[in-house]
């Protein structure tokens, strides 16, 4: 045991240069996957603590101690700051950078310099974001909508180019990935043997590269809109404040699938794993995230159907949304029967996957109510919409997240964490976001509109609840996030493959070495024939 | 019921098309997530793994028959919801019979504006106020007779705001530079909530007003209301006042209409400029020097101002009748252009009497 422990020690492993440069300049994809990782969960610490400060204001009805101009700028970061620089990132960006090439069975990235451009790209993006608040902080919205935000000068202008910029990143981050996985493909790794996540970030991928340009366009506009008065959308300078949110959703809807798609494979992975079972419907499930992407391009009109369309578009946008339902459905259904006649191990991963489905259900399944023409109506813009999107942005999406931290840390770091205090961070999470997100259902169903710096005082209860709730997540981060460092320098050694995965990622040692793979795998089994462990 | 206590009373008409499509949505979403997660449960607890045990589960890995029905089930379900949904939108588009009332709406930051076809037109304020607001704080400038239907036809003078009635199921944008039109019948006479749902800036949140569904009678004594006299005077009034107001008779209204225009007349025109002033002006104009999007009229009148190309001029009279008409032409430095004009908004009464005022402010 001794000899072997001093033989882990002795390997060579990517994390072995400490300078500086050797990080900055990195062209190891799993180094900038890390960069990516750090530099997310920063922002994700900084938007939280937005999020905290403005619940607190919202606990009571009248002014606590925030004014509605700060409130404002607050949630506008809150909204700006998670979405572009967090969920859009994290999963893709930072696991799937790690993860993607050795998954695949390749060395790298199909193209290195590209990625480390996409890093600093994405760091001058969120950097420029932040240099923006010294122009006057932004109170727009992550929306932008325009003619609110069209007259703003130059803060604005700076917001959107920082903007453009992250799309760029992102833009060629997703063409990374697609060349990857069409030409780095280990011999023998068909198709139909690549790990569900890697579906998923293909995925993604495709939907990044087609309709980042067009948010790119978009803001292009009204920069130049801001700066340079131009009427593209402001009617007093004879533009359309309509038509930015036709172009705004164009984007926007098919982005909430960049956010959720890789979730969707992070949970494929973590359920089929930790049950010890082939995922149930493989192809389905592949074609499913296909289906969802491809839908997710055409049916954007259904964030307007109160900002004065005509009633057909209305109609035909609210019929193509549901068929986003079926896919969806079909995903949560073979998740669910995976677990038929598994062997299921309550680790970490396992609970936040099995919190993911349940959060995810409800996320789902209030946007049937969303799409619905005629609840829509009375639900657009309420509470019920932040509740919904929460549901599927943090109850999904940041579940799967801390899941799959949680699954690869050993492969990422060779180390374990503390199971004991991880379940603790999870069980805060999950009570958390239900007493944070639950009630906000019921505040919009009953007419409370978003996006208010006050209410009228029938609505406190329910907002005190959000509030006490909103403590336990930050308390529930914290302490996942605390549990994570703590392993990545003193947690107890892990074996290469503590899970007994049988994808790529399991064979090679923990950390990984520079190149993966000291020889180019030639692989014949799928990544779900699990054996005796 | 527990049921009915979810979702606000239903008001309008049509808000059992859309509680309906509510419930439908709600049961068939209960049921599928009362499944999956009993599926779960019994699953984890079913097949946990026991300790020692290093076998892999079943290999099952897919199940072609089951996949397919449960993919053709929800794609029934969804053509169902999709079905009532669209049922209750055209309940709420196309009106059944031409409404007898047409209201004009216009909304801006942070108010609205209520305009009726005799020229009646009430106007609400921000409030601007640290302390908690209820739902007895909304103003009611829209008068509409219960049981007959009503349209309203919506714009905005600066951004876009929604015009949002949670007990009549209704929104809809008011977008500047376009008309949107909704409708509505209101069941029975009764007070609701308007709130403003399109984010439009700092005081969002505090531009309530209400709709006043009227029984008949008093919706005709709102209709004889002469509307030279009562512009904005209503808007002023305490809701129960506004009551007293319509339920008086012919003679008892002549009685009362001669008392309030004493009452006004008594007023320095100073006074009167303040009660307008406190409605229109205050969200962006503090009185007390205190900082606000426009400047202060502390001190205002009789001051240099110095412009924000370099310029000065005197702050008299012909310099605030400006700003207030055409409020584009002399920018104070320091603050943005986006003040409305109040050209045709205003009497000429009106202006002095705010001019009045701002002297006032010494």
């Amino acid at each position: 045991m001794e000899a072997k422990l001093q033989e882990i020690e002795k390997r060579k492993t990517y994390l072995d240069e400490k300078s500086l440069k050797s990080w900055l300049f990195t062209l190891d994809h799993k180094r900038i996957g890390l960069m990516y990782l750090f530099t997310s969960l920063v922002f994700f610490l900084v938007g939280g603590l937005f999020a905290i400060i403005f619940r607190t204001e919202l606990a009571f009805p009248g002014k606590q101690f925030i004014s509605p101009e700060v409130h404002n700028i607050l949630f506008t970061l809150h909204g700006a700051l998670l979405i572009f620089l967090v969920i859009i990132p994290l999963i893709p960006s930072a696991l799937g950078n790690f993860f993607l090439p050795i998954m695949v069975g390749a060395r790298d990235v199909a193209f290195p310099r590209i990625n480390l451009l996409s890093y600093w790209l994405f760091f001058t993006g969120a950097v420029l974001l932040l240099l923006s608040l010294l122009f006057g902080p932004i109170d727009t919205g992550w929306t932008f909508y325009t003619p609110y935000s069209a007259n703003k000068g130059l803060n604005v202008f700076i917001v959107s180019l920082a903007i453009f910029i992250l799309g760029m990143s992102s833009i060629l981050t997703g063409m990374n990935f697609i060349v990857t996985v069409h030409k780095l493909r280990a011999p023998g790794l068909t198709w139909g043997k690549l790990p569900l996540f890697v579906w998923a970030i293909y995925a993604t991928s495709l939907v990044q590269l087609l309709a980042t340009p067009v948010l790119g366009i978009t803001l292009l506009l009204l920069g130049m809109e801001n700066l340079l008065g131009i009427g593209f959308f402001d009617p007093a300078k004879g533009g359309d404040p309509v038509l930015f949110q036709h172009l705004f959703w164009f984007y926007s809807h098919p982005a909430v699938y960049i956010m959720i798609l890789p979730a969707f494979g992070v949970i494929s992975e973590l359920v089929s794993v930790h049950s010890r079972k082939p995922i149930f419907g493989y192809w389905f499930i592949a074609a499913s995230s296909l289906a969802i992407a491809f839908i997710g391009f055409i049916v954007w009109g259904h964030h307007m159907f109160v900002a004065g369309m005509s009633p057909i578009a209305d109609i035909i946008f609210s019929f193509l949304t549901y068929f986003v339902a079926v896919p969806t459905a079909v995903k949560i259904f073979n998740w669910t029967a995976t677990l038929y006649k598994g062997k299921i191990s309550f680790t970490t991963p396992m609970l936040y996957a099995l919190g993911f489905i349940s959060l995810f259900l409800i996320g789902g399944l209030t946007g049937l109510f969303l799409a619905n023409l005629g609840t829509d109506i009375h639900l657009h813009d309420t509470y019920f919409v932040v509740g919904h999107f929460h549901y599927v942005m943090v109850g999904a999406a940041v579940f799967a997240f801390f899941g799959a931290l949680f699954h690869w840390l050993p492969k990422m770091f060779g180390r374990m964490y503390n199971e004991k205090w991880a379940k603790i961070g999870w069980f805060f999470n999950f009570v958390g976001f239900n007493l944070a997100f639950f009630p906000h259902f019921i505040l919009g169903i009953q007419g409370m509109p978003r996006r208010y710096w006050d209410y009228p005082a029938e609505f406190q209860g329910l907002h005190f609840a959000s509030t006490v709730g909103a403590y336990f997540i930050a308390l529930g981060a914290l302490i996942s996030l605390a549990v994570f460092i703590h392993a990545m320098f003193k947690g107890e050694r892990a074996s290469d493959n503590p899970w007994g995965g049988k994808s790529l990622e399991w064979t090679i040692p923990s950390p990984p070495p520079t190149e993966n793979f000291e020889k180019i795998p030639v692989v014949e089994e799928g990544p779900y024939d699990f054996v005796k462990h | 019921m527990w049921i009915s206590a979810l979702l606000p009373e239903r008001a309008s008409d049509y808000a059992v098309h859309v509680d309906t499509a509510f419930w439908i949505t709600f049961f068939l979403s209960l049921i599928f997530f009362v499944i999956i997660n009993f599926a779960i449960l019994v699953f984890i607890i079913k097949y946990r793994r026991r300790k020692g045990d290093e076998e892999p589960g079943a290999p099952i890995s897919h199940n072609t028959p089951l996949e397919i029905v449960w993919t053709i089930i929800p794609t029934i379900l969804i053509f169902v919801i999709f079905w009532f949904g669209f049922k209750a939108y055209a309940e709420i588009k196309w009106m059944r019979e031409k409404p007898k009332y047409e209201i004009r709406i216009t909304a801006r930051q942070w108010g609205w504006t209520a305009e009726y076809s005799d020229g009646k037109k009430l106007i609400t304020g921000t409030i601007k106020d640290d302390r908690f607001i209820t739902t007895k704080d909304f103003q009611p400038i829209i008068f509409v007779p219960a049981g007959e239907p009503v349209q309203l036809v919506l714009t905005s003078q600066d951004v876009i705001h929604s015009f949002y009635v949670p007990e009549f199921r209704v929104k809809y944008d008011a977008i500047p530079g376009r008309y949107t039109k909704i409708w509505f019948q209101a069941k029975k006479p009764g007070e609701y909530e308007v709130f403003c749902t399109e984010y439009c800036g700092a005081w969002h949140s505090r531009m309530p007003a209400k709709v006043l569904a009227l029984p008949p009678k008093q919706f005709e004594r709102f209709l004889k209301l002469p509307p030279d006299k009562f512009n904005n005077t209503l808007a002023n009034m305490p809701i129960d006042s506004i009551y007293a107001v319509l339920n008086l008779s012919d003679e008892e209204f002549e009685k009362w209409s001669g008392a309030q225009e004493k009452l006004l007349l008594a007023m320095s025109p100073a006074e009167r400029g303040k009660l307008i002033s406190q409605r229109l002006c205050q969200s962006c104009h503090s009185f007390d020097g205190s900082q606000g999007i426009g400047p202060t009229w502390k001190g205002l009148f009789g001051s240099e101002r110095i412009l924000a190309d370099g310029k000065r001029v005197l702050a008299d009279e012909n310099y605030i009748r400006e700003s207030i008409l055409q409020p584009g032409e002399k920018i104070v430095k320091g603050f943005q252009p986006v003040m409305p004009s109040f050209q045709g908004q205003l009497s000429e009464e009106q202006i002095s009497d705010i001019i009045e005022f701002i002297k006032s402010l010494k």
